[in-house]
């Protein structure tokens, strides 16, 4: 077996007195890698901790090997970690195509993405270029995010929550997205409240529960079998 | 009439160095949040520095130049030494700007007489305009509207047109997410920094040519008037540091006219007012996100 992408080693996190990351540890692979969880389980602060958001007070994290934890977010980035935030988080006072622009980092092959490819990926945020992050609809929001995450060229994608709060339709189209953007070979870590989506596209649960995880495995087992998805998922299958 | 015109004249190219100074302020404040208490004191500053750069030099043009250059490296060294280390925590960035504030005013009182000093006017800018109802209204003052116009396109167009603009606009939307997307935000806080104080450099060099300044008063009057501009205009916008600069300038200019010793009061009876109407400033953003 090949040495993972991103480990994450035992990783705490405090907000003030509370501890919200009590040693997680999780290995991405290659293709795709979907975390799940109830409301509230700190999967969005294990995000925010990989991209050096929010500081961990022990634990260690590596990307190909390299020891990056708790660096500063640009320099994550930089190493070539795209961020897709939970809520999306894009800019309002840019235009669409601005801020596909201000951030491109060339790649350093022919097939890298650009501003091209991106609009050929999401041909509506071509349509929509001239436009404020705050005229567009929620599913084109998305797509911005992603986009905007994808024209860093990064070597793995983390997509926190790109299902909350859109359409049946525009969550198809998501889904249709990650299993093309799996097939150019650019990793995902995936967070998803909808089991939906994450059935979808991934065949590998990881569960977290209360800062740490609790299953790592096959995911249709995992919802097989009811009373075990009841109680660290919330819900029957 | 023709007082009414003068009057309103002199409200809009004091309001002229004003916008200059607060510009600055504006944008240190929408990408930092950071509150500088150390404004009038660094535009004092570059009075000083652009005074005695023309006293050298005998040119109008370099004393401006010095005055800019010199906040803008003044403030960068500030900036880089001792401000980095108290950055993001609000009450230690107060006290250090309201220190650099004692310290500059101390070491200017010690240097400097404490007599009243002004620029002359530059004899290309020398003369008077004449306008209708026979009013004659200096060149030079004509002069500044256009220097605050031409600096307001100026930073509207590095806003709106160059990559460094849309970093800035990005770090006002969502600082987080700019550096989460490969920025290095702190860099360009120093840029923006370095930008706004020269800015600052640029209003005093003006200012110490538009009236006398002095040690104890100048600071003071700058730090009060810049407050109550972003405060009315909103704290992070350009076109608000624009509109609270002409309100501030001609009611300045109208009061001390007309009702002296209520100047400053009716000065505040205006922000409370507007205050209560747009409680983030004329031109204030509803929400600004919290990370
Ligand atoms: N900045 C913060 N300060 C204090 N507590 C926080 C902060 N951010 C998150 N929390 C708390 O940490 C816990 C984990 O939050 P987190 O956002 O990581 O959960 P999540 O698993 O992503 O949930 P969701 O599915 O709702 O997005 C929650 O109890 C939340 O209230
Ligand atoms: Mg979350």
């Amino acid at each position: 077996m090949t040495s993972p992408i991103l480990k994450v080693e035992n990783v705490h996190v405090y907000f003030g007195k509370s501890h919200i990351l009590q040693g997680a540890s999780l290995e991405v692979n290659e293709g795709m890698t979907a975390v799940v969880g109830r409301n509230g389980m700190g999967k969005t602060t294990l995000m925010n901790n990989l991209m050096g958001l929010v500081q961990s007070t022990e634990g260690k994290v590596t990307f190909f090997g390299e020891d990056i934890t708790n660096l500063k977010p640009y320099q994550i980035a930089r190493k070539g970690i795209g961020y897709v935030p939970q809520g999306r988080r894009v800019f309002p006072s840019l235009t669409v195509e601005e801020q596909l622009s201000f951030i491109y980092r060339k790649s350093g092959s022919p097939d890298g993405w650009d501003l091209e490819k991106v609009y050929d990926f999401f041909p509506r945020l071509k349509e929509r270029r001239k436009h404020g992050g705050n005229h567009l609809s929620g599913g084109e929001q998305q797509m911005l995010a992603i986009g905007r995450a994808l024209m860093l060229n990064p070597k793995l994608l983390i997509m926190d929550e790109p299902s909350e709060g859109l359409a049946p339709i525009i969550i198809e189209q998501l889904i249709e997205f990650c299993n093309r953007v799996k097939e150019t070979g650019l990793s995902i870590l995936l967070v998803e409240q909808s089991m939906y989506f994450a059935m979808n596209v991934s065949n590998i649960a990881h569960v977290m529960q209360n800062g740490t995880f609790v299953y790592d495995g096959d995911f249709k087992e995992l919802m097989a079998d009811e009373e075990k998805a009841q109680q660290i998922l919330g819900i029957g299958s | 009439m023709n007082t009414a015109i003068t009057l309103i004249l002199n409200g809009l190219s004091y309001a002229a160095i004003l916008f200059i100074a607060c510009s600055g302020f504006s944008l240190i404040f929408g990408l930092m949040n950071v509150v500088s208490f150390c404004h009038g004191t660094f535009y004092l500053l570059s009075c000083f520095i652009s005074y005695y750069a023309f006293k050298a030099t005998g040119s109008w043009l370099i004393a401006l130049i010095v005055g800019a250059a010199g906040i803008g490296l003044f403030a960068g060294i500030f900036k880089f030494t001792l401000f980095d280390r108290v950055m993001g925590d609000s009450d230690r960035e107060s006290l250090m700007t309201l220190g650099m504030n004692f310290v500059v005013v101390d070491v200017i009182t010690i240097l400097y007489p404490t007599d009243a000093k002004i620029i002359p006017t530059p004899q290309l800018l020398q003369g008077t305009f004449k306008l209708p109802f026979g009013v004659k209204y200096p060149i030079m003052r004509f002069a500044y509207i256009g220097i605050a116009i031409l600096i307001g396109l100026v930073i509207y167009l590095l806003l709106q047109r160059t990559k460094l603009g849309q970093i800035i606009r990005a770090g006002v939307d969502d600082k987080a997410m700019t550096s989460a997307l490969g920025i290095n935000i702190s860099t360009i806080f120093t840029i923006v920094y370095v930008i706004g104080m020269a800015l600052v450099g640029i209003s005093g060099a003006l200012g110490a040519t538009y009236m006398s300044f002095r040690v104890d008063l100048t600071e003071n009057q700058m730090l009060l008037y810049s407050m109550i501009i972003v405060t009315i205009g909103s704290m992070e916008s350009i076109v608000g540091a624009a509109i609270g600069a002409i309100i501030v300038g001609l009611l300045d200019s109208f009061t001390k006219f007309y009702v002296q010793s209520l100047s400053t009061t009716l000065l505040f009876v205006l922000v409370v007012v507007i205050l209560i109407i747009a409680p983030r400033g004329i031109m204030g953003r509803k929400s600004r996100r919290a990370a």
